[in-house]
């Protein structure tokens, strides 16, 4: 199989503050992963360029989210209890492959629920990691 | 229910403390422009790790709208104006009926922008900002204007917890139920069972005794009838504590006071401890109470009561799930 698109997601879920696992594949609009890594410069003096080691991992999604406020629904998982850790499921299309579900533990440190003048009403929900194991693919 | 726009909303606020009634500012905001709820981290990342661990902290809240100039009396202008500098108690109401969610903060109003552009149009960006941590998302409980002391909606705020399966329920008084794992339950937790066998069945809404790790009572008398093997159960009930905000829009006379009310199954309510206001009228017209201990007991179903000699108040009140440790 060639390239995908990230159309027909299944399976994204966000632990609600029960950590119980909830389905938002149909309220979430976009995501956005980052895995972001510190690096150590160890750049000696007999080198011309750049010596560096991996330092700590971090991750960090974003979600956009439609206003759904049913049980289960964006609502109660992302402004319940953010004192809890979350664990996020992304599967992106394997193309028939492997590794490509991502998922980690993290805390949901913002929530911003804007109301413009048209009407519209979405979410945007940032998970930053929380627990020192790093983004998991599988 | 699924998902919705923002349309059909509505905007209450109030200078907290003796200052004069809440108002209804729907009609002259055109927008909520900011909303937001950060959650600081400390990171706790220890040395044995090969990434992050953070711990929450210190939570804040702000909320900003863009309203037009309205400056007639009772206007958005001339009630918020003089709000800057001063506490402001504002709930945002997605819908204008009882059980939808709300927003509710307590805070400074920082700043009160004015905005003439050349095209000229003319409008305001209040905005305010958390000055003691009460920011909440939550459900709105009251929204109507009692005659006398009413009781309100019971809103469904059913806390979900995790389904486990039934493995055996016992022919006893009362019946025993084992759960296939364990249960995590407290005694006086408020669950609900479904899809029993026994005879009779257990399935409703109770609150249980607990006797072991994977077992509990529940007051039905199944001594007569026969045990059962199958079924599911979830904790309808948390220890989180919460938060009820109230604002007062108008009174025709006297004082009224807000409590809040629970219940496992929707029908019988009792009281939640400490969670009544004091006197509100035209004058004191916003209330923020919250629960103490900060683990208290709150079962799924909530109520809010208008209670006191006082004819004619218009109320909107929000209640929080949440303010303590989880339990």
């Amino acid at each position: 199989m060639a390239k995908q698109s990230g159309l027909g997601l299944s399976g994204v879920t966000v632990e609600d503050a029960s950590n119980v696992a909830q389905d938002l594949t149909n309220d979430i609009l976009d995501v956005t992963i980052d895995t972001p890594m510190g690096t150590f410069d160890v750049t000696g003096l007999d080198k011309f360029a750049f010596e560096r080691l991996a330092m700590l991992q971090d991750a960090k999604v974003s979600y956009t989210f439609a206003w759904n406020p049913a049980a289960g629904g964006s609502v109660p998982v992302f402004t319940g209890d953010r004192t809890v850790p979350r664990q996020c499921v992304i599967p992106l299309p394997n193309g028939g492959g492997s590794g490509a579900t991502a998922t980690f533990t993290g805390l949901i440190t913002s929530v911003s629920i804007p109301r413009p003048q048209s009407g519209q009403l979405t979410g945007k929900a940032t998970v930053e990691m929380s627990n020192g194991t790093p983004l998991a693919w599988s | 229910m699924s998902k919705q726009s923002g349309l059909g909303h509505r905007f209450y606020a109030a200078r907290t403390g003796a200052n004069g009634p809440a108002y209804n500012l729907s009609g002259d905001i055109g927008s909520i422009d900011t909303c937001d709820v950060p959650l600081a981290t400390l990171d706790v990342t220890g040395i044995d790790k090969y990434a992050y661990e953070r711990i929450a902290i210190q939570g804040d809240g702000k909320l900003a709208w863009t309203g037009f100039w309205n400056n007639a009396a009772g206007g958005g202008v001339a009630v918020a104006k003089p709000w800057m500098t001063h506490e402001v108690e504002a709930i945002w109401s997605m819908g204008s009926t009882e059980g939808v969610m709300g927003f509710a903060i307590v805070g400074l109003m920082t700043n009160f922008p004015i905005s003439r552009p050349q095209n000229g149009s003319l409008t305001v960006k209040p905005m305010v900002e958390s000055d003691a941590g009460d920011v909440d998302f939550g459900t709105i409980v009251a929204n109507a204007t009692d005659a006398s002391g009413a009781n309100h909606t019971g809103v469904n705020t059913i806390y979900r917890g995790r389904t486990l399966t039934i493995t055996g329920i016992t022919k006893a008084n009362p019946a025993e139920i084992t759960t296939s794992t364990a249960h995590g339950y407290s005694s006086n937790d408020s669950v609900h069972i479904s899809g029993s066998n026994s005879t009779p069945v257990v399935n409703g809404d109770y609150a249980v005794t607990v006797t072991g790790t994977t077992t509990f009572t529940v007051p039905v008398d199944t001594s007569a009838g026969a045990v059962g093997t199958t079924g599911s159960v979830y904790k309808t009930s948390t220890r989180f504590g919460g938060r009820l905000y109230v604002l007062v829009l108008g009174i025709g006379s006297g004082n009224v006071a807000v409590k809040l009310q629970h219940s496992a199954d929707g029908v019988t309510y009792n009281d939640i401890s400490g969670m009544t206001t004091g006197n509100l009228n035209a004058t004191t017209s916003s209330a923020v109470i919250t629960a103490t201990p900060s683990t208290q007991l709150w079962l799924g179903y909530l109520r809010a009561v208008s209670t006191g000699t006082f004819t004619n108040a218009q109320i909107v009140a929000l209640a929080h799930r949440g303010t303590g440790a989880r339990g």
